[in-house]
């Protein structure tokens, strides 16, 4: 008897000590911000690459109050929008087990359409269910994202052809910094936040526009040269913009505090497609001019990039032709042009 | 003499307790939320940190190590110390490779990293900076996650790349470069299950916010009970059948691998360097070698035999001549110039000190020849 009630006290004793360490540990951790040199391997301090993607099977609605959430409302979520257990948006199996991949921002991941109207859906269709579409694309996801993507989640796939639409987000991010990267790589604090491309502390004054076709060009060349190494046909899209909707620019520019004026993102927007036009010319890459046919068109588009309904479907259109027209896709159906 | 036993038993009991309680109450909630939130793993030591390596395997297999801890320490870039020596230096030369460019068995001031540096300097009066990106475990993807996300941005000069048995390892017993099966040189823990075939981790909400005495002191537990077992079991329990490698993808997939890597520092205005990966790898070991005899043996239950091995792995760096000289690529052939002798080598592949001096000594020869001295 005597001997369970020293056991007793010995759980209780040590249960207690145990609790109160926890504790105390957990808050200090939770609530300072200073790391101190351990002088051990941390764990704490190990840092990651950011991975621009939906959260593998969990629906938009019930993500946090997080970074993430935030920018998928700036585009105003259809829902339900569910991704599957690898963080994409896909269409349904393909006959043949081929695959095309879809990688852009947010006009490519049409989250503010219904389900059935984005465009992966949309092309899964025109190609006659020949090939699963995988729309690996993300709001706010610049060319260095889709690299990322492209390196780790993407290849093993080995998606026959991939369509690359990025200009917007990557425009806005070289113009506010002038570089894809933060240079405070080496700051301890922000090592510990573990995010690349990072978020720069300081914001420039003004970057010059050679400045951010160069950095755009590198990048842009970086990805398809990564695709052709892998035996992939990278396709490259310009992208379709509606100048006209200034008010939304406008309040965008200024939510993200970028010191830039309308008429200048409009003429890098132009730059920027012309650049893809010249790469895909120099390194003999298939192009799909989406500027040429969808521009500034209001009946295409929900606001200054996001298509609706028509201009998705217009988009879908002529991505499906241009595929079947250069026969990089067998389809069940002859080509009608 | 009971009694503190039965104290210890109940302190080891509770600890686990508290262990699994936190994860199924916290766990449960997060990963319905933050914890399926994916991040790509960079694989490299935490930066400000320092590395505690111990070298048990090594002493029973090998003559020429005797050391039993070897400390390497991290700057606060996540760069093997020391880096950035000279503060005058224009001329940045990055260091891309596994555990045998990270050289964590050697003393930081002997790593052929940081030697080379004061060899071009002190031989050949060049100042450049020399950093040291190895980590354990990289294969040449890992390698190239951490060119474009942490080397880029610092507009490299050059970046030399030292890849082969890793990836070979890789690929074999995974089958390719993204399978999850094997977590090599990382300690995981449950709430960072991978899925699918990515190299994506799941970073546990708990992995920054970790109560971290209570994981140390967990991760010291859980090492005491791995003792028993050899690390080797690893491989074995997730290998995957040598019948369904395609070795002819598995080298195209390299090749791959490497073509990139190249491309993407021309595009970035850097020069890539190529090296050959020096070993003992002979063709023909004596019977009474260690560490060819524990090699075979962890190969044998592997479902490939030395042999086997040898001539991938000669395959292997045979690509890396090649493609050095199909894209003009500035190659160092450190497997045709570092003698295969136990002098050089603590195992088949890991450089001691002597290893290290004679690998500085080539790539400063070699790096003399290229870069240009400034007027």
């Amino acid at each position: 008897m005597k001997s369970l009630k020293k056991i007793g006290k010995l759980i209780v004793i040590n249960s207690l000590v145990l609790l109160i360490l926890l504790l105390i540990v957990e808050y200090s951790l939770r609530h300072t911000n200073t790391i101190t040199q351990m002088g051990l391997q941390s764990y704490s301090y190990e840092r990651f690459i950011e991975l621009k993607e939906f959260i593998p099977a969990v629906e938009v609605s019930s993500y946090s109050n997080n970074i993430e959430a935030i920018e998928l409302l700036e585009v105003n979520v259809a829902l339900p929008c569910l991704a599957d257990s690898n963080g994409l948006l896909v269409s349904k199996n393909s006959v043949n087990q081929e695959s095309i991949l879809l990688l852009g921002d947010a006009q490519t991941s049409n989250l503010d359409l219904d389900p059935n109207e984005r465009i992966h859906h949309l092309l899964f269709n025109k190609l006659d269910s020949s090939y699963q579409i995988i729309n690996a694309s993300y709001p706010s996801s610049d060319l260095i994202h889709s690299t990322n993507k492209l390196v780790n989640i993407l290849l093993p796939m080995r998606p026959k052809v991939v369509l690359i639409n990025h200009n917007l987000t990557d425009l806005l991010l070289l113009a506010k910094n002038g570089s894809y990267w933060n240079k405070i790589i080496g700051d301890k604090k922000k090592a510990r936040v573990s995010t690349t491309p990072f978020v720069p502390n300081v914001s420039l004054k003004k970057v010059e526009d050679s400045i951010i076709l160069k950095e755009y060009t590198k990048a842009l060349s970086n990805i398809g040269q990564l695709l052709s190494n892998w035996h992939i046909t990278p396709i490259f899209i310009t992208q379709a913009f509606n100048h006209y909707d200034s008010l939304n620019l406008s309040k965008l520019l200024q939510v993200k505090n970028i010191h830039i004026t309308n008429e200048r993102v409009s003429a890098l927007h132009r730059k920027i497609n012309q650049e893809i036009r010249a790469i895909c010319k120099d390194n003999n890459w298939s192009i799909i001019d989406l500027e040429r046919v969808l521009n500034s068109n209001p009946l295409y588009f929900n606001n200054y990039l996001l298509f609706n309904s028509s201009g998705t479907k217009e988009a879908c259109q002529h991505i499906s032709d241009s595929l079947k027209r250069w026969e990089l896709v067998k389809t069940t159906e002859p080509t009608l042009l | 003499m009971k009694k503190k036993l039965l104290n210890i038993l109940l302190a080891v009991n509770l600890f686990y307790s508290c262990d699994y309680s936190i994860y199924t109450t916290e766990g449960k909630y997060y990963e319905q939320l933050h914890l399926n939130q994916r991040y790509i793993s960079l694989r490299e030591a935490p930066p400000a940190s320092t590395i505690h390596l111990s070298y048990q395997a090594y002493n029973t297999l090998t003559d020429s190590y005797k050391k039993k801890i070897q400390l390497t320490s991290i700057d606060s870039s996540g760069f093997i110390n020391p880096s950035q020596n000279q503060t005058n230096a224009n001329y940045n030369i990055y260091f891309l490779g596994g555990s045998t460019t990270a050289c964590f068995e050697v003393v930081d001031s002997l790593k052929f990293v940081n030697l080379v540096q004061r060899s071009l300097a002190m031989n050949y009066q060049l100042n450049v900076n020399t950093f040291n990106a190895g980590y354990p475990g990289n294969s040449s993807l890992s390698s190239y996650n951490k060119l474009v996300n942490v080397i880029l941005p610092q507009q490299p000069n050059m970046v030399v790349l030292m890849h082969n048995f890793n990836d070979l390892a890789i690929m074999l017993y995974q089958g390719d470069y993204w399978s999850t099966k094997v977590m090599r040189g990382k300690v995981r823990r449950k709430v960072e299950i991978l899925r699918d075939k990515s190299q994506v981790a799941y970073l546990a909400y708990l992995e920054n916010k970790k109560i971290e005495p209570f994981y140390k002191l967990k991760e010291g537990l859980n090492g005491i009970f791995s003792v028993f077992n050899s690390t080797e079991k690893e491989w074995h329990n997730n290998k995957q059948n040598p019948n369904e490698i395609d070795i002819q993808q598995l080298e195209s997939d390299f090749k791959s691998s490497l073509i990139t890597f190249i491309r993407t520092c021309r595009i970035y205005n850097a020069e890539p360097v190529l090296m050959t990966q020096a070993n003992f790898l002979i063709k023909d070991p004596p019977v009474n070698s260690l560490v060819h005899q524990y090699a075979k043996n962890i190969m044998q239950g592997s479902g490939y035999d030395y042999h086997k091995i040898q001539m991938l792995y000669t395959n292997l760096n045979q690509i890396i001549k090649d493609l050095a000289n199909q894209e003009n690529v500035t190659l160092i052939d450190l497997e045709k110039k570092v003698p295969k002798k136990s002098t050089y080598f603590l195992d088949l592949v890991h450089l001691n000190q002597r290893g290290s001096q004679l690998v500085a000594e080539i790539i400063s020869q070699e790096f003399a020849k290229t870069i240009v001295k400034p007027q």
